[in-house]
């Protein structure tokens, strides 16, 4: 007789405990009584019970080890020589996949297949050959094929130390290929060996686990069991196309339950974490949102950002994705003044620029300086603008792009260019500017506000060598600078000298890294697949009687008999 | 002499039971109304009120008890004899052997307490009595106390009484008990009789000199034996503490059976012997209590002291 599950005898130990306890129950227990002539007289009247004591509790210490024995041979599957099969070939998978690292089968479904994996070596019989394959996002070979059970366990071991979940999209069918590919390539070398089966540990959680279930050479393990999960199914970040300094963060949250739920998207950045939102999803519903970001979130750091869930479910390597956010560039601003406090604390102000203060503008600093580089001039000007983008506050002299012919009478704004994009949220009809100088443009320009009579007051040129914005101010401005409207206005010029000519803003998708396929993170299993018990290795030999039916199930008829019989037992020595 | 070394307050006769006795002398004084009392009469004709029989006059005899209208119709000189008015002796023998010693409450805890209330009645009747304590012979007791105020000391006798390391032997110390010239009245032994050589001869001896009323003391345990799994799994050793003796028995029905069939044969014995005899028995469980028990007791020494 062999047995399938040989190490089931370990469970001979409870006998120990038993037999413990038994000798410890064996004392009698002292009890006064005030005579013993009633005792006496009931003993002569019923003399067998001083006599049946050893005998009686010798039995049913027999019949307690008698049912320990005999559930612990059920246990061991035991089979008749006559039953053993001849050996075989076999070839086990183990999935490496992301949803392996799922904690409902604690500590992981990943631990939990290698446990189940030792088993299987355990119960191999001798003869058997085995190899084991780790099915990751590529497949590969972790032990070819032996017979050497201790070859087989230490490359479980290694398996188990080294396995990480796998990054990419991972796929049992192509490590089940290989291993049959292996199976039929050993044909030659174990002549009469039956045809090889390869026995597939897995949580199901990818595409085609049906089918591979169905197939006659495949015997699918399952690991796991169905687990509610919340993952980050999508995620990306792209530059607005409207304010460049801003970033758009797109996300996708998806819901893998039955049931309701509600989580933090936060994101770490710069060692900070802000707060995102709280998506709720139904049941199997899905989250999506575009979350902008402020260059007053991102600020100067680098870029990298983790979004993640904060809820705790059973994967946790879905619940988060790195993505770098596209920062806006941080361009120079040269200040050409011989002071004007207001205008530099506009400047200051604006975020992704950097601003340099010069009295004048040397032509040796003109090489000096990179060349996305906007020039902002405040009165002066030199005779030919410089080949950079510049913004002209108040010019008090003519140059290459216009000339000026004396000063406005009427310098209040009557009209202005609401469609432009210069003057969103800027409205300059309601400041009062003094001093301001008629400019007459010997290039073609786009006035974006004039006076009553149609003097310029703001205009755009474009030329190639970069935009030139004008505004016809006087040196102080008028009551401008209070106005709110006066940093809007110098934000919204940045912005248009800093898109260049023609420019046409095609942001760039950046999409996030880390994330899983949709299917590793749905922890539910599409069907109920055929599943093996773990007291049932799919390597053993048909453990069955004579009679047909299994002898683990005659095995637990009789220890259920006995237990019958120690409760009889145990009746009797009671008190009535 | 089985006197207990403590002499603190009194832990068993406590206000408590000074009270229960009070109220208990008020219930059996209107159950028993002039039917009792050291308004007992005598069996020999004496000098008490209530008339018994004539006889002729001799001379010598006092004049004032002849009857002059039996005279005046006969004339002949009769003299009138009554019952002789006495104070009745009553004698309380508590069993201080080590079996008493048994049970929660203990069975001599609850010996004393009757003994206890006994006496109590009988003091506030203007009854004599005596108590002692006996196990293999008869240790030294209180005796010939009269009134109401006695049942102090009495109570504190009681409480420094305790049970001896010796065996019961019943025969010996009633013939102990009865050699002694005594007045005849009513003994009450409390005890639970359990004598190896039995309680017949002892209680034998003790009726042909005094009244009887017999009172056996048990605990329910002793009756129906209840024992705990561990006893039931693993045996037990039963251990007399009177005897020092032990035995290990193996627990099963049928044994315990025989022991209930012989505890209750014991008792029908005994209250088939007291019957026979003209005994007074009462089965006194410890569970009773006390005030039922008295009732009880008293209602049973009526009827064996109402002729005493």
């Amino acid at each position: 007789m062999n047995f399938a599950d040989p190490s089931a005898w370990r469970w001979t130990w409870v006998a120990l405990p038993i037999v413990l306890c038994y000798l410890a129950r064996v004392r009698a227990t002292r009890v006064d009584v005030s005579t013993m002539m009633f005792w006496r007289r009931a003993a002569e009247r019923s003399p067998t019970c001083w006599h049946a004591r050893w005998p009686r509790r010798w039995v049913s210490l027999a019949a307690q080890l008698l049912i320990v024995t005999i559930l612990t041979l059920a246990l061991a599957q035991p089979f008749l020589s006559s039953d053993q099969r001849p050996p075989q070939r076999f070839a086990l998978v183990i999935d490496e996949s992301a949803s392996m690292w799922a904690t409902d089968e604690p500590p992981t479904r990943f631990c939990a297949a290698i446990r189940a994996a030792g088993r299987l070596i355990d119960s191999l019989q001798p003869g058997d050959s085995l190899a084991i394959l780790a099915a990751a996002d590529r497949p590969r070979i972790v032990q070819p094929l032996t017979e050497d059970r201790s070859a087989l366990r230490q490359a479980l071991e290694g398996l188990r130390g080294a396995a990480r979940p796998a990054a990419g999209v991972s796929d049992p069918r192509a490590a089940v290929a290989l291993a049959r590919s292996m199976l039929a390539d050993s044909m030659g070398t174990h002549k009469g060996a039956a045809r090889g089966q390869v026995v597939l540990l897995s949580d199901g959680c990818f595409e085609g686990a049906d089918r591979l279930a169905a197939t006659p050479d495949v015997e699918l393990v399952r690991v796991g069991k169905a687990a509610s999960n919340l993952a980050i199914t999508a995620c990306g970040a792209r530059r607005d196309a409207d304010d460049p300094a801003r970033c758009l963060l797109m996300v996708e949250v998806t819901n893998f339950s039955a049931n309701a739920a509600q989580t933090d998207l936060v994101m770490d950045l710069g060692g900070q974490t802000i707060e995102l939102d709280k998506p709720r999803l139904a049941p199997q519903g899905v989250w999506r949102k575009s979350i902008p970001l402020s260059a007053a979130d991102i600020g100067s750091r680098d870029g990298a950002a983790i979004i993640r869930l904060t809820a705790t479910d059973a994967l946790s390597a879905d619940n988060r994705a790195s993505i770098v956010l596209p920062l806006c560039d941080i361009r120079t601003v040269v200040l050409v003044t011989a002071g004007n406090p207001v205008l530099r604390a506009a400047l200051e102000t604006q975020p992704s620029m950097k601003l340099r203060v010069v009295g004048r503008l040397p032509d040796e600093s003109i090489s000096d300086l990179p060349a996305d580089t906007i020039l902002v001039f405040d009165g002066v000007t030199p005779a030919r603008l410089p080949a950079y983008p510049s913004l002209v506050i108040g010019p008090v002299n003519s140059c290459d792009l216009w000339s000026i012919a004396g000063k406005l009478e009427d310098s209040l704004a009557a009209w202005q260019d609401r469609g432009s994009p210069l003057l969103r949220a800027v409205r300059l009809d309601q400041a009062r500017l003094e001093g301001v100088r008629r400019l007459t443009f010997s290039a073609p320009a786009h006035v974006l506000a004039a006076t009553q009579k149609g003097d310029p007051l703001y205009a755009a040129l474009e030329r190639p060598e970069g935009r030139v914005l004008v505004l016809a101010a006087g040196t102080d401005l008028g009551d401008l600078p209070r106005h709110t409207a006066f940093p809007i206005l110098i934000h919204n010029a940045l912005a248009w000298l800093s898109a260049g000519p023609a420019t046409v803003i095609r942001p760039r998708v950046e999409t996030a890294s880390g994330l899983l396929d949709r299917r590793e993170s749905d922890l539910r299993p599409s069907h109920e697949m055929q599943t093996s018990s773990p007291m049932r290795s799919p390597f053993a030999a048909s453990p069955r009687s004579s009679t047909g039916k299994p002898i683990s199930i005659t095995l637990l008829a009789c220890g259920l008999g006995c237990v019958i019989g120690e409760w009889w037992l145990y009746q009797r020595r009671g008190v009535r | 002499m089985p006197i207990s070394p403590r002499q603190d307050a009194m832990a068993l006769f406590d206000s408590r039971f000074i009270r229960q006795l009070e109220r208990l002398e008020l219930v059996w004084r209107r159950a028993a109304h002039g039917a009792l009392a050291a308004e007992r009469r005598g069996t020999q004709a004496g000098t008490g009120l209530e008339f018994a029989d004539h006889r002729l006059y001799a001379p010598g005899d006092d004049f004032r008890r002849l009857d002059w209208n039996v005279y005046a119709r006969h004339e002949q000189l009769l003299v009138k004899r009554a019952y002789d008015e006495r104070e009745l002796d009553v004698y309380l023998l508590v069993d201080c052997s080590r079996s008493m010693d048994f049970g929660s409450p203990t069975k001599f805890d609850c010996a004393r307490r009757v003994a206890a209330a006994v006496a109590y009645l009988a003091l506030a009747k203007g009854d004599r009595v005596s108590v002692a304590g006996f196990a293999a012979d008869v240790l030294t007791g209180i005796h010939s106390l009269r009134g109401k105020a006695s049942i102090f000391p009495l109570l504190a006798w009681l409480e420094r009484l305790a049970p001896c390391a010796t065996e019961t032997n019943l025969a010996r110390s009633l013939h102990s008990f009865t050699s002694k010239r005594r007045p005849r009245g009513l003994a009450a032994v409390v005890s639970d009789f359990y004598d190896e050589a039995g309680f017949e001869a002892g209680l034998s001896l003790l009726q042909q000199a005094h009244r009887t009323q017999v009172v056996q003391v048990y605990t329910p345990s002793e009756a129906n034996p209840a024992l705990s799994t561990e006893s039931r799994l693993g045996g037990a050793l039963l251990c007399d503490i009177e005897s020092a003796t032990s035995r290990s028995i193996e627990w099963s029905g049928p044994l315990l059976e025989s022991y209930r069939a012989a505890f209750a044969e014991f008792q029908q014995s005994l209250v088939g012997y007291c019957g026979r005899n003209g005994l007074g028995c009462l089965l006194a469980s410890t569970a009773l209590p006390l005030d039922k028990l008295l009732l009880d007791l008293l209602k049973k020494t009526r009827a064996v002291g109402c002729h005493a």
